[in-house]
């Protein structure tokens, strides 16, 4: 069933309207949030404040994505409302010295609020400091130093604030470790109790000595595993419910607590009535413990394999540059390169920031950002871009783009957002699992009511089991029994693998992608991409190079290829027409020396005159020749045989006499034919979408093995021409040019914007191909596909064993079969939960996808 | 602390003693339960009721609050 129908659609183009009308987007990282509910929490924090048109929060990122209307709240407004909903926002704190001679200190403090960033200024007027708390993901020290300067003040200190990204590694590598550390006390703790509990069953008892049995060696054994690695739950939930929330934490809490409590009582005071001597569940609360803390490792593992896709990217980016500070090589933080600076890069090195080569040429590796392989030759005039790695001779090169401007940054950001993003299909999910909390406990209140009143007096039977154990329940009293029945309910109704599913294998999707130059303006795009039945190509600049180019060049007899090519080139030496462009380029590129005519004339709409060496040369079409009377009668032919190609024939004359003719034609990709090869073998629709005659639209649409062409359409008509396609049923993508095709790039379900290259957060378009080659839409596709049907596997993982198990944890077959779900198997479904998903999304980052790999070889 | 409606835990822990209260009761005149069932079950559902109620009294009594201070502001 289509997830993503009209509504995601009328979603992307809302987003864009949004967009467009000055909405403000950030990324805000976010701490502490450990499943779905947390997320809902944030979320709910977030947008209520106003203006804040929305706000998508990502577990596996820890990540807020926000839009912020124009005067929306500021990100200490924003980091306020994400500490009272019980999360931070991991802000960091610098001082600077100023020395005397600035501006006052009165509104310095106004001033620096107004850097996107920063969070919080405190002026200190006698230490003539100011501390700034600001977001590193933001804003870097560097930058505050620099808004400080140009605001007059001279600035000290500062000091370069820990990379953001390796601050979060760091934390996820230090969480990783904590959990290890709980699984270490948990598990063989956790083995010896229930070794110790299981003792009087199977042939334990010869193997087991009795000591390990009795009710204090178990208390002393699970005592140390509630109080350590269980501690985490109850701080959490306790944190949570005094902000008014209740999350996963707390169900485990929940089960942990009251099967270690129960225990407890029943161990020193069986008399209670909590169940009695047989009810004590130290081994629930042990293995509870020990399953929940293997989930959480695990998830702290999934969380930081998926985050590596931006690592890597940003790792990528040089920390420092060589520049030229007045005729000197001074090296600076990368972050300190202005717009203007020459930069040095030796071989080996990668390039600090965006610019121009001024000097020097080389093979740069432009693969980062490309995904293309071979390096690429640069020289004087050409863009390179930050971080792309200088392969031979030494460069200088003027920085164009700086900072958050650069190629790589904003590619940075989109991915981020991306992942920040949510698909469509994670709405349900995340819907369930923020309401789940809630819902839980209201069932496991009714199925305790049930048991306690009713369930109990009509089916218990003193062969009572625990699934999977020969442990009988025959002396069980109504509260316990009913107790055990409500807290297995409520740990295995946990969903804690949901949170992750979809958000683990988007991240990974989004990497790869962006490992491929494809990049996707949000989770949505990924969705709906997925989805989409129809692909409109645009001819020109999408399947053709733009750039018309010589093509054929065919002499009359008793004269060369190369003549023709050379004469044809000297006569358009001069002209300033997109013809003499292709024909001076083709002469070039033969190494052909092209003369310079001594006078030149252009003939509008017909060609050129030019006389060189003392001859005349006419270079232009029929008309032409027909008005000077040059008879073309060996060259008619061949000319109507190159029009039909969609080629455009243009004829030479030398001295009144027929001397050649040239083809000149928009040059198909190299990959086009087999880009539609591989969109119609992944069962897309093709169409092509031009301005040309139809005879020269089908003439390009055969060669390419394109079915459906749509002729004759004018630039304004384009998103008409995709909206009549969609009229009839279809979900379409559009490919175009990202500027031209703006139109119908928004019209489609999903816009592909082809060879970005430095403007990437400016282009229209729901994904952005950084490199213009067509097989990149067939790579986008199917990482989407992909991607897609990762989240669905992981969504089947996550709910599959909580909707399977949840009646029978509930007694739905108690009367049947007098066994009942301990909470240490309902931990352990839960466990095998978060490790489905968490090995299926880890398994993602092998993927290649088939475009890439029959490119590739 | 910061951020903490204390109105809102109020509500929620009248209502869970509310809750837990018609539990016992319920379970007291049906007859046949031990006191220290009796006493179990009403200290259960006093949590689990707790935990229901919570985030929806904070969040009315966050609500208003932020009402109140719009209204006085």
């Amino acid at each position: 069933m289509p997830i993503m129908g009209t509504k995601g659609v009328q979603h992307l183009a809302e987003t864009a309207t949004r967009r467009r009308e000055g909405a403000r987007r950030i990324v805000v990282p976010v701490e502490g949030m450990t499943c779905a509910a947390c997320v809902a929490r944030v979320e709910r924090a977030i947008k209520r404040l106003p203006g804040v048109v929305d706000a998508r929060v990502n577990l596996a990122s820890a990540r807020a994505g926000l839009e912020l209307a124009p005067g929306g709240p500021t990100l200490a407004e924003i980091a306020r409302a994400v500490e009272e909903a019980g999360y931070q926002v991991p802000l960091t704190s610098q001082t600077f010295r100023l020395r005397p001679g600035g501006p006052s200190l009165d509104s310095l403090a106004e001033k620096l609020l107004a850097l996107e960033g920063v969070a919080g200024a405190e002026v200190d007027a006698d230490a003539c400091t100011v501390t700034v708390r600001f977001l590193p993901d933001i804003v870097s020290a560097a930058r505050v130093r620099r808004h400080l300067e140009t605001m007059g003040y001279r600035a000290e200190g500062g000091e370069e604030a820990e990379d953001a990204l390796e601050r979060e590694r760091a934390a996820r590598r230090a969480e990783v470790r904590r959990q290890l550390l709980n699984l270490l006390i948990a598990w063989p703790l956790g083995l010896l109790v229930m070794l110790g509990t299981f003792r009087d069953y199977w042939l334990l008892p010869h193997v087991v000595p009795e000591f390990m049995g009795h009710k204090l060696f178990l208390f002393a054994l699970t005592t140390p595993i509630v109080l350590g690695p269980a501690r985490q739950f109850f701080i959490k939930s306790v944190r949570g419910l005094l902000h008014g929330t209740a999350d996963m934490n707390l169900l485990y809490a929940t089960g942990i607590g009251a099967a270690y409590l129960i225990a407890v009582v029943n161990t020193f005071w069986p008399e209670a009535g909590f169940g009695g001597e047989r009810a004590t569940f130290y081994e629930a609360a042990a293995l509870l413990t020990a399953f929940v803390v293997l989930g959480r490792y695990l998830e702290a593992l999934t969380r930081g394999r998926a985050s590596e896709a931006i690592r890597r990217l940003l790792q990528l980016q040089p920390r420092r540059a060589r520049v030229l500070r007045d005729g000197r090589e001074v090296e600076v933080p990368a972050d300190e390169v202005v717009v203007g600076d020459i930069c040095l890069v030796r071989p080996g090195e990668a390039v600090p920031v965006d610019g121009v080569v001024v000097e020097g040429r080389s093979a740069v590796d432009e693969s980062l950002v490309t995904g293309e392989s071979l390096p690429v030759e640069k020289g004087p005039g050409y863009r390179v871009i930050g971080g792309s790695v200088n392969r031979a001779g030494s460069l200088r090169v003027r920085a164009t783009q700086v900072g958050r401007d650069t190629v790589l940054a904003q590619i940075v950001r989109l991915v981020e957002e991306a992942q920040a993003g949510r698909a469509p299909i994670q709405r349900l999910a995340d819907w369930v699992a923020g309401h789940f909390i809630l819902g839980v406990h209201l069932l496991a209140l009714g199925v305790f009511a049930f048991w306690f009143f009713a369930g109990y007096e009509r089916w218990f039977t003193p062969e009572t089991r625990l699934l999977m154990s020969p442990y009988t329940l025959a002396e069980m009293g109504v509260f316990g029994f009913a107790m055990l029945m409500s807290v297995a309910v409520l740990v295995i109704s946990c969903p804690c693998a949901v949170g992750l599913a979809t958000p683990a294998a988007i991240m990974a999707g989004s990497g790869i992608a962006a490992r491929h130059g494809v990049l996707f303006k949000g989770a949505e795009a990924m969705e709906a991409l997925a989805r989409v039945q129809a692909v409109v190509l645009d001819k020109t600049g999408t399947l053709t190079r733009g750039r018309p180019s010589v093509t054929d060049v065919v002499p009359v007899p008793g004269r060369s290829r190369e003549e023709v090519l050379a004469l044809a080139a000297a006569a358009e030496r001069d002209s300033e027409h997109p013809l003499a462009e292709a024909v001076l380029a083709a002469a070039r590129e033969e190494g052909l020396e092209v003369a310079r005519a001594d006078s030149f004339q252009a003939l509008p709409g017909q060609g050129v005159e030019a006389w060189v060496d003392g001859r005349t040369l006419l270079l232009g079409n029929r008309t032409l020749m027909a008005e000077r009377g040059i008879a073309l009668d060996g060259l008619l032919a061949e000319a109507e045989r190159l029009e039909g190609e969609g080629k455009t024939a243009v004829f030479l004359a030398v001295d009144a006499r027929p001397a050649g003719l040239l083809a000149v034609a928009d040059t198909l990709k190299e990959n086009a034919a087999a880009a539609v090869a591989a969109l119609k073998a992944l069962g897309l629709e093709v169409a092509m979408l031009t301005g040309d005659n139809r005879r020269t639209a089908e003439a390009i649409a055969r060669r390419l093995g394109i079915d459906q062409v749509l002729a004759e359409v004018l630039p304004q008509d384009k998103a008409a021409a995709v909206r009549q396609l969609q009229q009839q049923g279809k979900r379409v993508a559009m490919v175009g040019d990202g500027i031209n095709d703006a139109p119908a790039l928004a019209q489609a379900d999903v816009g592909i914007a082809m060879g970005a290259g430095t403007d990437i957060a400016k282009e229209a378009g729901h994904v952005v191909l950084v490199r213009d080659d067509p097989m990149d839409v067939a790579t986008a596709v199917e990482t989407a596909r992909f991607t897609l049907r990762k989240v669905k596997q992981n969504l089947a993982w996550a709910f599959g064993y909580n909707a399977l198990a949840l009646p029978i944890a509930a007694g739905v077959l108690y009367p049947l079969t007098h066994q009942v779900v301990s909470p240490e198997l309902a931990a352990l479904l839960m466990a095998l939960s978060s490790l489905s998903v968490s090995l299926n999304s880890a398994a993602m980052n092998g993927w290649r996808p088939p475009a890439k790999r029959e490119t590739s070889t | 602390m910061r951020g903490t409606a204390w109105l809102g835990i109020g509500g929620a822990v009248m209502g869970a003693a509310l809750m837990a209260a018609a539990l016992v009761l319920g379970a007291w005149l049906k007859g046949g339960y031990g006191s220290g069932a009796l006493a179990g079950a009403g200290l259960w559902t006093f949590f689990l009721g707790l935990i229901v109620l919570l985030p929806a009294t904070v969040s009315l009594a966050r609500e208003r609050r932020a009402r109140g201070k719009i209204e006085s502001g």
